[in-house]
């Protein structure tokens, strides 16, 4: 896909609450036509739960930077990096293809540029999260994009630039996702998206809140079946 | 040889609000020319780290006062540090009289950072797994002895539960000092500039803790002092558990 395709990015050059170390946060949501109906209604709720929990958390609140990219025949830069005390309520349509490699990278560059941020003032900051939700299989994958999207993933992980989730909806390629991901994904058991975003702010709140070891050590997500 | 050796620990506003207790331990001792101070920080994510941060400390303390630690202290302090770890994982395999073991997963529940000093006359001796840091006074100039284990993420370190811990072991030593000050990651970042990727002690704040340290003749009334300090100035510097001693060198 060219780039002529992908969005505004609406780059948020401010960072709230500076003096606190900070955690960043990309969702790549699809919302191809696929997605549709109950769905993305269930998307929409999971996320604006999400936002809603991390709110009343009195330290993630103030750490937590959410940046969301929906993609389906564009990827969209729907909201950069913020706390989510600036989020305003989010209502995702689904339609079109699955722009599921750009989308991927987009959201490694999004990563990238904040971390860049973060070290131009001086702020500390956790290993960035992405979270890659797809009931699908990527329409944009030429073999070359199919190598770059691993590559990017597999050197990010390695070198512990930042930590990378994929989770598939009913009707995700599954073993698309296991390719991409070090990690093994995560089929989401029906539309559960309440429960994963509730293990997701969850998981958030611990890893702001403390220090963590070595390894990324996370509760078993109760919301879904580990792909193997 | 003589040595005050005093300091505190208080709990930070994140482990209140997360209704976790304390998570950080120290202790010290003293025998004959010499003394002992441990400083461990137990990782907040860990469920059980306050007992690995205990174990650490209590392990530095038996060898210290049952073996030789004279003839070889930098061995010592490698042999010591592989037996908390033993410890540690013996503590996760059997349970603790408050925890039964199907509650404990790994013994990486009990990770902990650990910072040791160990004094033998004027010299000393460190040893050190993780963040936080010793700062040695002398003449009136300061220097990090220990500094904190480098990571590009805040919240990111090593502990002696990790799995090369031998590897991450930074031990140092050297002649002379009239303080030396063990801190954990709480109040580093407050005490610790860093210009240009060079980690240096703040100056003002250290030759400010000397005065007071070297006025001290009552070890209690200090550690009040000190605990007043850390929950007074450094609430604004971090939310985590904060502790800080510091031995002072009386000499002969």
């Amino acid at each position: 896909m060219d780039k002529e395709y992908i969005k505004g990015e609406r780059l948020n050059p401010v960072i709230r609450h500076p003096t606190e170390s900070k955690c960043p946060v990309v969702l790549l949501l699809d919302t191809s036509t696929s997605m549709s109906g109950g769905k993305i209604n269930s998307l929409n709720s999971g996320v604006n739960l999400l936002i809603n929990t991390l709110k009343n958390d009195e330290i993630a609140h103030k750490r937590v930077e959410l940046s969301i990219v929906s993609f389906n025949s564009v990827v969209d830069v729907i909201q950069d990096f913020a706390v989510v005390d600036d989020m305003p309520v989010v209502n995702l349509n689904a339609s079109g293809s699955t722009s599921m490699g750009e989308a991927i990278l987009k959201g490694i560059d999004l990563i990238s540029k904040r971390k860049a941020a973060y070290k131009s003032s001086g702020i500390d900051y956790y290993r960035p999260w992405i979270w890659l939700i797809t009931d699908g299989e990527p329409t944009d994958y030429s073999e070359t994009m199919r190598n770059n999207v691993i590559k990017s993933v597999h050197d990010g992980e390695n070198n512990h630039n930042f930590v990378f989730f994929a989770v598939g909806v009913e009707g995700a390629d599954m073993q698309t996702l296991s390719e991409i991901s070090v990690r093994a994904p995560v089929k989401l058991n029906g539309v559960n998206f309440k429960d994963m975003f509730e293990w997701l702010s969850k998981s958030l709140s611990t890893v702001s809140h403390g220090k963590i070891n070595d390894q990324i050590s996370l509760s078993k997500p109760g919301w879904g079946t580990i792909n193997p | 040889m003589s040595y005050l050796i005093f300091g505190s620990s208080v709990i930070g506003q994140s482990h209140i609000a997360m209704k976790r207790g304390i998570d950080d331990a120290y202790g010290f001792l003293q025998k004959d020319d010499s003394a002992i101070l441990i400083v461990a920080d137990g990782a907040g994510s860990a469920k059980y780290s306050k007992y690995g941060a205990e174990k650490i400390v209590y392990s530095f303390k038996y060898k210290f006062e049952n073996s030789d630690y004279k003839s070889c202290p930098e061995k010592f302090i490698i042999e010591t540090t592989e037996y908390a770890r033993n410890e540690i994982e013996k503590m996760a395999s059997n349970g603790l009289d408050n925890i039964k073991k199907e509650y404990i997963k790994s013994y990486k529940d009990f990770a902990s950072t650990m910072i040791v000093v160990l004094a033998i006359g004027n010299k000393w001796y460190a040893g050190h797994i993780g963040d936080g840091a010793s700062v040695r006074s002398y003449n009136n100039k300061f220097d990090i002895i220990s500094p904190p284990y480098e990571s590009e993420y805040v919240n990111e370190t090593v502990f002696i539960t990790s799995d090369n811990y031998k590897k991450f072991l930074n031990i140092t030593s050297g002649d002379n000092f009239n303080e030396i000050y063990a801190f954990t990651d709480g109040i580093q970042r407050g005490v610790i500039d860093v210009n240009n990727g060079i980690q240096k002690p703040f100056e003002p704040f250290f030759k400010y803790l000397s005065n007071f340290a070297l006025s001290v003749d009552n070890v209690d009334e200090a550690s009040n002092n000190i605990n007043d300090m850390l929950l007074n100035k450094f609430s604004e510097i971090s939310d985590d558990d904060k502790t800080l001693v510091i031995m002072v060198n009386k000499g002969e």
